[in-house]
């Protein structure tokens, strides 16, 4: 596999991590409502769809970024590259 | 009792070979720092560099070599690396300097250099170096961290057939061996 | 037998040894050609029935002539006759008789044919079962199976590489070199992969004219001028094996098998290549015809009888017979006709057509009924019942496009209905793996050089890189069409479908009358295809099989797909160079050198080695050394490697505010020159990892992991870093390698730093109490971190030097602490230590534990958020009842402890229900003078002085055991703070 990094180009996937679905960026506010079954939503539920999927992916043996990786679970083929603080941080600007 | 006075010791004490016509020899350097730029700080960062270092800030995956021989190499959006090869007053001048703009990690005894010179380099490297080596693709002065026989790698490109590995010292001995392998079986 | 005026009886004369009897061959020779030549015929013996087999490909496909290679730990079973490059000195072998290949005592097994078919294992051996493991397993295993290994470890070299190229082309016959050509005009860096050792492909195995002269000239011209570039790189001897993603393939390359003397060199590269696109030229393979006894030596594929005539000169026999269901049969009657040969008849299934060539006798519209000769055929009866007396029978059952590496990705293919054949779909298109030639389904080379020249030239227009100009040649004219004639309508249980896995067409009927009509039931239950060789000669046969039976046709029946490998691969070349203590790399601390020179004992730790006790003169025994450097610490001073620990440098406005989120406990307010205990959970709030951050300055803070966890928690913190906390400024460096750490613990400690540091009033109690930190120089100038930790609960430190001065300090400390008689102590005392003083470690942070198991729900803050703390209180980690670790003793102190032992109140048997702990951790401690231990038990706190049972049912053992405090040294703390 290989992965098209947003700074450096398409990289091997054995210098990445791969850590499962991209949801873990949302972490709940501890003190929102229900905040405990938000937390147990978000520690255990994971969707795992045939087809479009987007994954978190680390760069641990490159430049140590973390990935949300747009990819088809079905035929591997990647959509989308980006570096999860770009998104993160739009997403907190809102 | 006499004074105790601590000796330098170097990951691989200074070792050179040739096999196979390829060079191998330790880089060995004076220091090795690492430059963090501060969140939102990439203007000042750039005019700092330039003014401590005398060239302008690299782009990621490129290198600067300065006029006293400093090689600085960026590897990450906010990470830079400089390496001076010579003892000099770098460490007493250049760095309070560039304290001012970056977060400075000394880095010195971290890594280890290796330089691999010769025709036959591109063949040996083939055998544990999963980039792309074409100058094409890997241009003279570009420099990558990837990983060579499970070991976390970065690799400078210093003409067509020389490039100096860096890799973590405590494994040193492993990845010289994995070198000395790797030229062995071309 | 040889042609005499064939130019190869011009090379160089090989010897080699077949069942140790030794024969010639020439160089270019197979060992499969040199047999040939040398009539050899049985060359092993199958797979179920051990009836005699010869050689029947002259290919990668080759299902029968699997033979052993070599000797003493070179022995190499399941190799193909086929694929192996003859040289001088080679020593071949069959495999899988007992007796002799010739009289081979198993092939009992052909006359029990009737009753061990298809599903006979599944059906027979069900009972009684506890007949499987003792009775059946093993008989069964001694009769089946292909060759024998050496049991011995295997003494060459492998090694691996990488390859990138924008072209990777797999096959050099006309259509690859021809691709080649077209595309290294385009200046892409392009990849010839190779199978054979020679370059060609099929040219070399025919009779065909390239403008106007010999083939072989034709190649001999663009190989040079691909040679001659330097954007193509030819690599022979190698195989692609396997496709992956994104355009990324595998390829064994055989870099020494041809070559007799044993080299330091690899003997084999697996290569991963990374290409744009892939051009496969990869051919077509040849299939069977089933009829009855078609398995017999001397049967052999009609394209591959025309390969060994034409490259090797080599033949069986002088009366041949071909069998055929297409026109390539008949060009293996005129090649062979050409050489001299007598033809002796071709058969060919189809009625309607018009006899190729007049001067041949031919049987049209019939079919073998029976064919004689046990050990090699002697003679055929065809339909009409004439028999003919043939020493060598050419069979053709058309071509089959070579589209195995198309189905890697679980490309389905598709069926051709003009040339009867499988094609790879469009999702290869996708995949960008472009079939030219015969792998295109283009069998005719007139029409190959064509074809190849649109694909290939539409493609690089496609892609947008410079147009090359087309390849003019003119050719010989082939014509191909195939029927699919492909079973016989006699004797089923004679018929061969899969040669390798001895599936016969009674197999395909019984799966059928049982109800695996499916192709993907019918492979499993009949094994059909499941052999070494992927039944790459014989699938087609038994879907016709399958769809005869059914009442419809090989479409309708679908096809498996093919997996990789494409060819077996040793397992030792996807070891590489990996194998024994270069499995992994290894990590030597910075004392390391000095550890050495004192005889240090090491342990692995991760990739570490650390030194794990230091035996002093006269000592035999580990406990010995171990308690002899607790006990001298504890009364003196002692000296420990800790630079295993993670460290990472952290830097950063919000630093704070970062810890104080990674860390249940809070960090807001450390002071600058302050060390804190930290404990961090997983979002699930069990706890994850612990050490010390230390702040150094007002923007930065090192932080110590556990030496297991060092990079778990920092790839955790970057993921905190850049997905959760993004607006923070905070960088992470680890510097793990970059400093050397060393404990120094003991009442003397700060008498011995005080003769190294070079302020030594900067480190008095007052200046320096319990849980500083602070930068200093050593030995004159070198540049130090000291910190006021203890994981011993002695008056301790830790200094960190930069690496390069690690060995130095090691050294320097020793010889200053030579008036204290300092010692330098390992990884068992320091873990006999912690368990002295209470502290948790890997054995109680295990992944199962919480904080409040740990004693430590107070260390969960709830002022801020931090990873774990919503889950830390969830109901089942809460309340009175659960585990928390405490200390234990044997009540008769004597006794010894064992960790992993369960505890069970007094009187209570042990079972699961009545389980309330563990022991996690047990060690001598030589300070008590008796076993102690930690563990977790209900309710521990509570319990203090109560008697419980420490059970082991593993060694049998029951120890009663007293609850204690787990401080058993100064629980006070008050030796820390001194």
């Amino acid at each position: 596999m290989l992965i098209d990094h947003p700074l450096l180009g398409l990289r091997d996937s054995s210098e990445f991590i791969y850590m499962g679905d991209a949801k873990l960026l949302n972490r709940p506010n501890w003190k929102s409502k229900n905040s405990k079954t938000k937390f147990i939503d978000y520690g255990y539920l994971r969707k795992n769809p045939a087809g479009v999927h987007k994954e978190l992916w680390y760069h641990e043996q490159g430049d140590r970024s973390w990935l949300v990786v747009t990819r088809n679970t079905v035929t591997h083929e990647i959509l989308k590259v980006e570096l999860a603080r770009y998104l993160k941080r739009k997403a907190n600007a809102k | 009792m006499a004074k105790l006075v601590l000796k330098i010791e170097k990951p691989l004490n200074g070792y050179t070979k040739v096999i196979n016509k390829i060079k191998i020899a330790e880089y060995q350097f004076d220091s090795l720092i690492s430059l963090a730029i501060p969140l939102n700080s990439q203007r000042k960062c750039k005019l700092n560099f330039q003014k401590s270092l005398g060239n302008p800030m690299p782009n990621i995956e490129n290198s600067i070599i300065n006029k006293s021989g400093i090689l600085g190499f960026r590897i990450g959006l906010d990470l830079l690396f400089i390496c001076n090869p010579s003892y000099s007053s770098f460490a007493k001048k250049t760095v309070p300097v560039l304290k001012q703009a970056f977060y400075i990690t000394d880095q010195t005894g971290g890594w280890c250099g290796v330089v691999v010179d010769g025709d036959r380099v591109i063949e040996m490297l083939e055998r544990i170096c999963p980039l792309n080596l074409s100058l094409k693709i890997f241009a003279i002065g570009n420099v990558k961290r990837t990983v060579m026989d499970h070991l976390n790698v970065i690799i400078f490109r210093q003409t067509e057939k020389k490039f100096i590995l860096f890799s973590p010292s405590s494994s040193s001995g492993s990845f010289l061996k994995s070198i000395e392998i790797s030229s062995r079986n071309i | 037998m040889r042609n005499s005026s064939h130019p190869i009886t011009n090379k160089q004369k090989l010897s080699f040894t077949f069942n140790g009897k030794k024969y010639f061959g020439y160089k270019g020779d197979t060992l499969a050609s040199a047999l040939i030549a040398n009539n050899v015929k049985i060359v092993g013996r199958s797979f179920k029935y051990h009836r005699p087999r010869g050689i029947f490909s002259a290919g990668s496909e080759e299902p029968n002539a699997l033979v052993e290679l070599g000797d003493g730990p070179y022995k190499e079973p399941n190799t193909k006759a086929t694929n192996i490059e003859l040289f001088d000195g080679l020593k071949g072998s069959s495999q899988n008789f007992l007796g002799s290949v010739n009289f081979d005592l198993m092939a009992i097994n052909d006359l029990l044919k009737n009753f061990i078919g298809a599903g006979f294992y599944y059906k027979t051996f069900m009972w009684p079962r506890r007949f499987w493991e003792k009775l059946y397993e093993p008989i069964i295993r001694r009769a089946a199976g292909l060759g024998k290994l050496s049991l011995k470890a295997d003494p060459s070299h492998y090694d691996k590489g990488y390859l990138h190229c924008d072209f990777l082309i797999i096959g050099s016959g006309i259509s690859g070199l021809m691709s080649a050509l077209l595309l290294a005009e385009t200046g892409s860096e392009v990849l010839i992969v190779e199978e054979d050792f020679i370059l060609g492909g099929r040219l070399n195995s025919e009779r065909l004219g390239i403008n106007g002269k010999q083939s072989s000239i034709w190649i001999g011209q663009a190989v040079k001028k691909l040679k001659s570039l330097n954007n193509v790189r030819i690599l022979n001897r190698t195989t692609v094996f396997a496709a992956f993603d994104h355009g990324i393939f595998a390829a064994i390359e055989k870099k020494t098998d041809h070559i007799l003397e044993k080299s330091s060199k690899p003997r084999q590269i697996n290569w991963k290549i990374y290409t744009k696109y892939c051009i496969l030229a990869s051919g077509a393979i040849e299939r069977s015809i089933a009829f009855p006894q078609n398995d017999r030596p001397g049967i052999m594929l009609a394209g591959s009888v025309r390969t060994y005539a034409n490259r090797f000169g080599a033949h069986y026999g002088q009366k041949i017979a071909i069998y055929t269901n297409n026109d390539d049969g008949w060009k293996t009657a005129d090649d062979l006709k050409n050489m001299g040969l007598e033809i002796k008849a071709v058969i060919d299934t189809r009625k309607e057509i018009e006899a190729p060539s007049s001067s041949i006798s031919s049987y049209l519209g019939q079919t073998i009924t029976k064919t004689y000769g046990r050990k090699g055929i002697k003679a055929i009866k065809l339909s009409s019942g004439s028999k003919l007396n043939v020493d060598c029978l050419a069979v053709s059952g058309g071509w089959s496009s070579n589209i195995h590496l198309t189905c890697h990705k679980r490309g389905k293919p598709v069926w051709d209905n003009i040339y009867k054949n499988f094609l790879s779909v469009d999702n290869a298109q996708k995949d960008k793996i472009i079939p030219v030639g015969a792998a295109r389904g283009i069998f005719e080379i007139q029409n190959i050089i064509s074809d190849t020249n649109r694909v290939i030239l539409s493609l690089i227009k496609k892609i947008g890189l410079s147009m090359p100009n087309r390849i003019t040649l003119t050719s010989s004219k082939e014509q191909y069409s195939c029927s699919l004639d492909l079973v016989s309508s006699s004797n089923p249980s004679n018929s061969f479908i899969d040669l390798q896995n001895d599936v016969t067409q009674k197999d395909i009927e019984l799966s059928f009358r049982e109800g695996f009509k499916s192709v993907e039931h019918l492979k499993r239950y009949s094994t059909l295809g499941m052999a070494t060789d992927q039944g790459k000669t014989s699938n087609i046969l038994g879907l016709a099989s399958m769809a005869k039976l059914k009442g419809t046709n090989i479409s309708e029946v679908g096809t498996t797909i093919f997996r990789p490998p494409y060819v077996p691969v040793a397992i030792s070349a996807f070891a590489g160079r990996s194998k024994g203590k270069d499995f992994r790399p290894t990590r030597l601390p910075p004392s390391h050198n000095v550890a050495f020179k004192r005889n240090a004992v090491f342990v692995e730790t991760g990739n570490w080695l650390r030194a794990q006790w230091f035996p002093e003169e006269g000592e035999t025994f580990w406990r010995q050394s171990v308690d002899r450097e607790v006990l001298q610490t504890r009364n003196s001073v002692g000296i420990c490697d800790v630079t295993t620990l993670g460290k990472i440098d952290i830097q950063g406005k919000d630093c704070l505010e970062f810890l104080n989120f990674v860390y249940t406990n809070a960090f807001a307010k450390l002071p600058i020159n302050r060390v804190r205990y930290g404990l961090m959970l997983r979002e699930d709030g069990v706890a994850y990892d612990d050490g010390t951050t230390a702040r150094l300055g007002e923007n930065h803070f090192i932080m110590t992991t556990t030496t297991a966890n060092a990079a778990l928690v920092f790839r955790n913190l970057e993921f905190v870093r850049q997905c959760l906390l993004p607006n923070l400024d905070v960088h992470l460096i680890s510097t793990t390698d970059s400093w050397a750490q060393y404990s120094v613990a003991g009442p003397n400690s700060r008498r011995l730093l005080q003769k190294i540091v070079d302020k030594p009033k900067d480190i008095t109690n007052a200046n320096f109490p319990f849980m500083a930190c602070r930068e200093l120089t050593i030995c004159g100038g070198v540049m130090a971190r000291l910190f006021r930790i203890s994981f011993s609960g002695e008056l301790a430190y830790e200094i960190a030097v930069p690496t390069q001065y690690g060995n130095a300090l090691f050294d320097a400390l020793l010889s200053a602490g030579k008036e204290f008689k300092a010692v330098p102590y390992g990884t068992e005392a320091l873990g006999v230590m912690r368990i002295e003083k209470g502290h948790a470690a890997g054995n109680e942070i295990n992944g199962h534990t919480t904080a409040q198991n740990l004693g430590l729900s107070r260390m969960i803050s709830k002022k801020a958020d931090s990873i774990g703390n919503m889950l830390s209180e969830r109901e089942g980690f809460n309340g009175s009842n659960i585990a928390t670790m405490s200390g234990f003793q044997p009540v008769q102190r004597s006794e010894k402890l064992e960790a992993g032992s369960h505890l069970i109140s007094a009187g209570k048997t042990p079972t699961m229900e009545n389980d309330e702990g563990w022991l996690s951790s047990v060690a001598f401690s030589p300070t008590l003078g008796h076993y102690i231990g930690l563990g977790f038990i209900e309710r521990g706190k509570t319990r203090i002085g109560e008697k419980v049972l420490a059970v082991n049912l593993l060694q049998n053992k029951t120890t009663e055991v007293e609850i204690v405090s787990p401080h058993f040294v100064d629980p006070e703390g008050i030796k820390q703070r001194g």
